[in-house]
């Protein structure tokens, strides 16, 4: 949406696109007349000297955005804050890699895939654990997604029976000797 | 029975042509001829699409009108008439401008009243100086979707 506020006190004539905004009125531009109003000159000494002001629909834009609005290449950023309500303005790089993760809260029908987690547990099975199921105790996944088994060295892989419960959230590995393994699982954090 | 063959040679210069109530200037046929030969008739549209606000000037293409408008390129123009359409019952004013190009020296030329209509059309007789330019403009009430006609006369 593209809207033109007249917040002063005198009519404001727009030549080149041929409209009167009224005083304290305002104007939406027909989707229609996008391409005329983009290519307008007065329109940008009008915002430029803070005459008219531009809105997207639901916030007044500052000058740089309210241009790109007009001109057709404007998107509006998203703020992404913490469980606080504060703001996030920067993303730490690591390792030359511009990572951010999201939690994400409430009901989620479809996962997108953002926020995925690995985590890596050492486990070792002996005596009674033998041939027995075994829970993988989790930090923070709980929700599984996929599971792969190394041996203690974590780099040679591993045939091992692993099944998950409760609806993806638990693992449980057996092993029929004794044996130290390295389970990566891969999933994600879920809050509801 | 017998007759007598008699070749008329007329000339046009010499029959009268009665000019009283079709608006010719001529008063003899060649005269009259060479009015029609040197006439020129043309339908120019305007248009706005969406709703009209006040002051909105109608477009001459994807232009408007008050920055680009119709050349007047004839001799002793005439606005004759006026025909608007739009998509709803409603009061509106539109008025003809003649400027310079560009909003320059925009004179009024004369404004018609569309009442309580979808359409309507007006005699009108509005002179235009050859090399000025026509817009049209909605001055008053509220319009949607808009075409705003005019039909002019000239000689070349």
């Amino acid at each position: 949406m593209k809207i033109i506020k007249n917040n002063g006190i005198a009519d404001i004539t727009i030549i080149d696109v041929g409209i009167t905004i009224l005083a304290a009125t305002q104007y939406t531009i027909p989707s229609q007349d996008y391409m005329l109003w983009a290519s307008s000159n007065d329109i940008i000494v009008y915002v430029g000297s803070s005459q008219l002001i531009v809105n997207d629909g639901s916030v007044d834009l500052e000058l740089a955005n309210a241009i790109a609005l007009i001109q057709g290449n404007f998107t509006q950023k998203l703020k992404i804050a913490d469980t606080d309500g504060k703001t996030i303005d920067s993303v730490l790089d690591t390792d030359n890699v511009r990572r951010l993760a999201i939690d994400i809260k409430g009901n989620v029908a479809a996962f997108s895939g953002i926020g995925q987690l690995s985590e890596k547990v050492a486990i070792t099975i002996d005596g009674e654990y033998i041939n027995a199921w075994v829970n993988i105790p989790l930090s923070l996944i709980n929700k599984i997604a996929d599971v792969t088994i190394f041996d203690q060295t974590g780099y040679e892989k591993i045939e091992a029976d692993w099944r998950l419960l409760s609806n993806n959230s638990t693992l449980q590995i057996r092993s029929q000797i004794s044996h130290t393994f390295t389970v990566h699982i891969e999933g994600y954090y879920f809050t509801l | 029975m017998s007759g007598k063959y008699i070749k008329i040679t007329p000339i046009a210069e010499t029959i009268p042509f009665d000019n009283e109530t079709n608006g010719f200037i001529a008063e003899n046929v060649q005269e009259a001829i060479e009015e029609i030969s040197n006439s020129i008739k043309s339908n120019y549209l305007y248009s706005r699409s969406n709703i009209l606000i006040p002051n909105t000037w109608l477009l001459n293409g994807n232009i408007p009108s008050n920055v680009s408008g119709t050349l007047i390129y004839t001799n002793n123009t005439q606005i004759e008439k006026i025909f608007v359409s739009n998509e709803i019952v409603n009061n509106f004013d539109i008025s003809i401008y003649s400027h310079d190009g560009n909003n320059t020296n925009l004179v009024l030329l004369g404004t018609v009243n569309i009442i309580s209509s979808k359409g309507q059309y007006f005699p009108v007789s509005w002179n235009v100086a050859i090399n000025k330019q026509i817009a049209v403009r909605l001055t008053s009430g509220m319009a949607k979707n808009c075409i705003v006609g005019l039909a002019l006369k000239g000689t070349v």
